[in-house]
């Protein structure tokens, strides 16, 4: 008894963070309804700024701009409590230019527009830190915080004060903002406001002020939880640092990103239980090497929320934007039919590097079309399209060791096990929705590259695996032997395989089924008061969704010549559905676009070719774009170029 | 107005298209190139160190390619006759014959990405190429040239870096970093080329056949701390590593066989690589009553671990890296560093003269901060450029660089201990060449002080895998 309390007092720094960021990303939801991933990357980089102003004087500013000096000196060596007024100060306006730049355009946009918003800045901001903040700078290797960090003892365990205080400061700063919510005009504006930001309006409050005020407070907290947070972890590395919002999500999940109590104890609650995990698998050996401590907290988390969950559709969460439109695909078959016959000239005529971007292109678009069905057809957000591609990879290498089995069993045995997965995914689909259903995904696939894709029987325990060569018929369909890359019998192989699937995806978007998802992506309710099984369409949809997302991650086993956890990481997902966003999400057309903009693909290869020098800020410039086509182009490079055509047409 | 959103809607295009391009400094066709001339390296060469032609002696026929030097003498001319790993230094400095066909080595080196950026790698390969192109005259006159391609912490990335770099005709790669290095290892062992050198971040690296690395990696170094924890008689020793495949099997297949097989009793204490309080961790090494600490940490973890074993007053002794020892991190440490034991893989001499080599070269012959993890790959070239040498310019073959490093027994090694390829040096991770180390703590005035020679660690391992 006494063991486990001690773990959970050492659990209250972690827990600390997590929690302190989770009020965060509850606080930006319900004034503006924005899952903010990039509260993390907001806080980290606040937190480098007071830990950068501390040690050299300079105020480092956040914005990309010609001709400006990237820093300027304010003082010679500031104290704690000027460097934090300081902080504070830049963190208010970091919070209101966030706001009114990116996300007050985006108040009546679709949640995913938002969300692609959110990665955009996440990106930018883990783009910029990284240039400007190297990894070999002193701030990045001493972290002086302002709390005390002197030991205080209870027993036998000894913690730095400043965990406790952390801790404490969560749960005042919870009970303050919940009482300030219940109790105060601003809180109640602010509830109001959410749930109706015309009847608001109509009361004589401001929903602009009241989410800007919402936004500053969000962002100031972010900052002072990373800045006291940096201690603690021992780092504040862009990437890393930036990565505790997922914990953090899953804290506000929990919460239904509504009651700031429920999200803070969640937090701490994940914090603890991670220390109880750590302590467990110190002591019993058969406990390591699984990722039970970042895994085993996410699998609470969703099997919680699926128990607080009900069937029925509540209010406000139908309301949930306009999806970019989705056109009668009744051309794409022919495009795709081009694109693929030009890319099969390519693969005979073409230097290798032409050849791969065409492969890893055509692999990107099968999954790009995974996305499309279930995002962009049934509005359902889902994160977890990676998962279940590496669902797939693993699957098909285990059923080759298991049954000594080859090419083309074991990417069906694969492609099963994965849908089989996806649909059973599906299920909680059922009772969630919108961004809930989002962060439900997102905390399903880390618990699956945590928990299955860690797992020894299936991969080793190290999350990689071989795969045998493929071939039919004695035909090697090896994506490269010897010197030989990018071999073309393998491209035909994928070409195929994306040819089929757009088939699939386009002749099901033209049938009963295809219509019947566009209305329960349209309106739930009107959908099955005319006699459509929402769960059936989402299921079927999720089963689709899966069986494409397996046929990529097989693919791309192949191609690699191996299954590799970090191939399918949680993250790659968000980068998918971003790009997707990109191209047009609810054309399947546009799956050859998000595919040609993939690494190594297409239109990355033929910039390669025309530009050899880019800059150090590209990951940055990138993150950028996603915001401004969030904001300025909702229906994607497809959708966009097709209404200028039109207009075009109808001018001549 | 249309016109306008078109012209729009191409410029986000083309932007997005080129923010999705490769990093800076590439080619266009992905790989960056240094010249076999290095008054010619890259635009941003310091120009100190290429526009003074103040050597009287160089023996080069071409006056291009001089012998640059920052102070009027080159690092040959001031070591001359004195005995390094291949022999004696040269007695004067000769240029590369820029007019013979370049010997091609090809780097993967992982940098600008959220996952890490090591371009000090990039750097210290890149001086050690224009060292020995200036001042070594190639290899029999052939200037050796490197070709790098950039990856992001990416299977698909790396693999198609070890593709360009087949096709360009390297006849072997030295190791940068490239912690997904499992997506190029197959293209170059199809190839048959080796890979020579570098950090072996994941267990890939260090277990692949066609990789050879003068390194024990995490396991060396975890070995060497439990022969110094059982010489301090120590009897329980608590290992705490990040949930990272070559840090888990390092702790857990080899430092805890090999502490057992020493006699102590070990705890291991895996923890998520971000996401972590040590102080938890101090606390159940505490709680184990462990006198031996290892604690896998580095940049901001090491002042506050050091402290804390400090504070809770530890009967025993903590085991870092090396990383942990770097000079901004010890001046931080507030005294903490006394008492606390670091790995090194460098020769227990603080005046090695090759040492003083790469002082100089990573100065006079650099084209960005070569320091800390540079070393290795410094390293790495200067030993493959022995084996170059070993082979002579005109029989040069991917082939006869593989065979030379298979048979190694015992090769010395630039700046480190001799290598031996056997494959088992470390049973089970064949390309851990030479896993010896070195420990060596740091004092009150922040000075070295080595405390051991160099640690047998094959030899722990042999008996602790012995039967």
């Amino acid at each position: 008894m006494t063991t486990i309390l001690s773990n959970l007092l050492l659990g209250l720094g972690v827990g600390g963070v997590i929690a302190a960021l989770a009020i965060g990303v509850v606080v930006t939801h319900r004034a503006s309804n924005v899952v903010n991933f990039a509260h993390a990357a907001v806080g980290t980089y606040l937190a480098l700024v007071y830990y950068e102003f501390r040690a050299t004087g300079d105020i480092v500013q956040p914005f990309l701009l010609p001709f400006v000096p990237s820093r300027f000196h304010l003082f010679d060596r500031p104290v704690v409590a000027t460097a934090l007024i300081v902080t504070l100060i830049i963190s208010a306006i970091a919070g209101l230019a966030t706001y009114w730049l990116i996300f007050r355009p985006l108040r009546n946009a679709a949640p995913l527009a938002r969300v692609v918003a959110s990665l955009g800045l996440m990106t930018y901001l883990i783009g910029l830190m990284q240039v400007r903040f190297p990894a070999s700078s002193a701030v990045a290797r001493v972290l002086d915080g302002p709390l005390p960090s002197d030991k205080v003892s209870f027993g036998s365990v000894s913690v730095d004060a400043d965990r406790y205080l952390l801790a404490a400061g969560v749960v005042a700063v919870a009970v303050i903002i919940s009482l300030v919510g219940k109790f105060t005009n601003f809180g109640l504006a602010t509830k109001a406001a959410a749930e109706n930001e015309t009847g608001a309006v109509l009361l004589g409050i401001s929903a602009d002020w009241i989410s800007t005020l919402n936004w500053i407070i969000a962002t100031v907290l972010a900052g002072v939880a990373m800045i006291l947070a940096a201690p603690i972890l021992l780092t504040l590395d862009p990437a890393t640092s930036s990565l505790l919002i997922v914990p953090a999500l899953g804290a506000a999940l929990l919460g239904r990103f509504q009651s700031i109590g429920i999200a803070a104890a969640t937090g701490l609650g994940i914090g603890m239980l991670m220390r109880e995990i750590s302590a467990a698998q110190s002591e019993w050996e058969s406990l390591r090497g699984v990722g039970l401590q970042f895994g085993l907290p996410f699998v609470i988390v969703l099997i919680a929320l699926l128990l607080r969950s009900d069937r029925t559709v509540r209010r406000g969460e139908l309301h949930s934007g306009r999806m970019p439109p989705a056109p009668d695909p009744r051309t794409t078959l022919y495009v795709t039919l081009a694109f693929v016959a030009i890319c099969t000239l390519g693969l005979f005529h073409l230097d290798f590097e032409w050849r791969r971007a065409i492969t890893l292109s055509a692999i990107a678009a099968i999954m790009a079309l995974s996305v499309i069905v279930l995002t962009g057809l049934v509005g359902q957000i889902s994160l977890a399209t990676f998962a279940l591609a590496g669902t797939a990879g693993f699957a098909m290498v285990k059923a080759g060791d298991l049954w000594n089995i080859g090419f083309p069993l074991t990417p069906i045995i694969g492609t099963l096990a994965a849908v089989g997965l996806g649909t059973l995914a599906g299920l909680p689909a059922i009772r969630i929705r919108g961004l809930t259903l989002a962060i439900a995904s997102l905390a399903a696939a880390v618990a699956i590259e945590e928990l299955l894709f860690k797992w020894e029987w299936l991969t080793g325990g190290l999350g990689t695996g071989t795969v045998d060569p493929p071939s039919l018929f004695g035909i090697d369909l090896q994506s490269g032997v010897g010197s030989n890359f990018a071999r073309k019998e393998f491209g035909i192989l994928v070409l195929s395989a994306l040819l089929v699937s757009m088939y699939v995806v386009v002749n099901l978007r033209r049938s009963r089924t295809g219509r019947q998802w566009l209305a329960v992506r349209a309106n739930e309710r009107a959908a099955e008061a005319i006699g459509i099984s929402a769960p059936r369409a989402k299921l079927s949809a999720n089963a689709v969704a899966a069986f494409l997302a397996s046929i990529g991650g097989t693919l791309t086993a192949y191609q690699n010549g191996l299954v590799d956890v970090n191939s399918f990481a949680a993250l790659n997902s968000l980068v998918l559905v971003a790009m997707t966003y990109l191209s047009g999400i609810a054309a399947p057309v546009a799956a050859l676009v998000a595919g040609a903009l993939t690494e190594k693909g297409l239109l990355t290869e033929g910039m390669d070719q025309l530009n050899d020098e880019a800059s150090q800020y590209q990951f940055a410039v990138s993150g950028l774009f996603l915001i401004i086509a969030a904001i300025r182009f909702p229906s994607g490079i497809v959708g966009t170029s097709s209404r200028l055509a039109k207009r075009t047409a109808g001018r001549s | 107005m249309m016109r306008r959103q078109l012209l729009i809607v191409l410029g986000v295009f083309a932007l997005i298209v080129a923010a999705c391009s490769e990093p800076a400094d590439d080619a266009g066709d992905g790989t960056t190139t240094t010249s076999a001339d290095p008054t010619s390296t890259t635009d941003d060469t310091d120009d100190d160190t290429t526009d003074d032609d103040t050597t009287d002696d160089s023996t080069t026929d071409d006056d291009d390619s001089s012998t640059p030097t920052g102070d009027g003498t080159s690092i040959v001319e001031r070591l001359a006759g004195e005995e390094w790993f291949l022999g004696t230094v040269p007695d004067l400095p000769v240029a590369a014959d820029d007019s013979l066909e370049p010997i091609r080595i090809g780097m993967i080196n992982q940098e600008d990405t959220p996952a890490g950026s090591f371009p000090e790698l990039r750097f210290a390969a890149d001086a050690a190429i224009n060292f020995i192109n200036a001042e070594l005259g190639g290899v029999d006159g052939r200037p050796i040239e490197l070709h790098t391609c950039i990856t992001t912490f990416s299977v698909v990335v790396s693999k198609a870096c070890a593709e360009e770099l087949v096709l360009k005709e390297v006849v072997a790669l030295v190791g940068g970093i490239d912690v997904l290095v499992e997506g190029a290892l197959p293209v170059l062992e199809g190839n048959g080329i080796p890979l020579v050198g570098g950090i072996p971040a994941g267990l890939a690296e260090q277990n692949h056949p066609n990789s050879f690395s003068f390194s024990g990696g995490t396991a060396g170094g975890m070995a060497a701390y439990m022969q110094h924890a059982s010489e301090q008689g120590y009897e329980k020793a608590f290992i705490a590593y990040g949930e990272f495949e070559s840090f888990q099997v390092a702790a857990e297949d080899y430092a805890a066989v090999v502490a057992e097989d020493l006699g102590m009793e070990v705890r291991l204490h895996p923890f998520p690589l971000f996401g972590a309080d040590y102080t938890s961790v101090l606390n159940d090494a505490k709680s184990f009553g462990a006198e031996a600490v290892v604690i896998n940490a580095a940049d901001a973890a090491c002042v506050p671990v050091m402290q804390g074993f400090k504070d809770l007053e530890f009967e025993g002794t903590l085991y870092m890296f090396g990383a942990c020892a770097a000079d901004e991190i010890i001046s931080n440490a507030d005294g903490s560093q006394i008492g606390v034991v670091f790995a090194g893989e460098g020769p227990p001499d603080e005046d090695d003269i090759e040492g003083m080599i790469y002082d100089f070269a990573s100065t006079e012959y650099n084209n960005g901060n070569a320091e800390a993890a540079g070393t290795v790959a410094f390293r790495g070239m200067m030993n493959l450029y022995g084996v170059l040498t070993e082979l002579g310019g005109d029989n040069i073959t991917s082939e006869g660089i593989t065979e030379i490093l298979r048979n190694a027994v015992d090769k010395k090694s630039f700046w480190g201990h001799p290598y031996t390829c056997d494959g088992n040096q470390v049973p089970g991770l064949p390309s851990l060449c030479a896993p010896y180390e070195t420990l060596f703590i740091i004092d009150e005035t922040n000075t070295i002080r080595f405390i051991s020679d160099w640690i047998d660690t094959p030899a722990l391992f042999e008996s602790a895998f012995a039967e």
